[in-house]
């Protein structure tokens, strides 16, 4: 397959995605509050729904030996888990206070500018300098 | 709160190699240990953050 028309595919699933997180309300951060502090089931029924459908949809494709638009075999990112688990535990808590303090997510914070939240531009900026603070003290922190 | 959040958001992503999407969903969906605990972190953290330091930063409301 043409490599260039793959990508242009993905484009148009990125914009979907893009739409179904603003028309979702997954980009609100009254959304985000509101799950924290269980007054709605709005985003415990979007993630819920998401992990149902992706269960299946892993499923089919591992079972049907489906491949990606490129055309490559579809692995599943298998995630390590050993020891104690330290980098999961601690990485996860600091994410979700970041997650409750900013209202967002990664996917959101693009979505956000491109609803023309501009003053998301920070959170992009300061979203890279932790990944790169990550790297930077990852070979001294704890991973297990 | 947003320079705070999203540095930590960027940290955190990394450190638990992965955030909302890629654990949470893909993680969970696939049944992986690695993310059930990721996810439990998110939401200890999401719960500090609106619980505690959100009332300290704007007082209670």
């Amino acid at each position: 397959m043409d490599e260039r028309r793959g990508l242009l595919r993905y484009v148009f699933l990125g914009v979907f995605l893009g739409i179904a997180f603003t028309k979702g309300e997954v980009i609100s951060w009254f959304r985000i509050q509101e799950m924290f502090r269980f007054q709605s089931f709005h985003m415990f029924g979007i993630i819920g729904s998401a992990v149902a459908v992706a269960a299946v949809a892993t499923g089919l494709i591992k079972r049907l030996g489906m491949r990606s638009l490129g055309g490559s075999e579809i692995v599943t990112k298998v995630k390590p888990s050993a020891g104690l688990n330290y980098r999961y535990w601690v990485g996860g808590s600091l994410f979700g206070l970041g997650w409750g303090l900013l209202g967002a997510c990664p996917g959101p914070i693009y979505a956000l500018i491109g609803n023309g939240i501009s003053v998301m531009f920070v959170a992009l900026f300061t979203a890279l300098a932790g990944a790169w603070a990550y790297g930077y003290l990852a070979p001294r922190l704890p991973h297990h | 709160m947003v320079v705070i959040g999203g540095f930590i958001v960027g940290f955190g992503a990394r450190n638990a190699d992965g955030c909302t999407s890629g654990h949470a969903i893909s993680g969970l969906s696939t049944f992986q240990i690695s993310s059930l605990i990721a996810v439990l972190g998110f939401f200890a953290g999401g719960l500090v953050a609106t619980h505690l330091l959100l009332p300290l930063i704007f007082g209670a409301w």
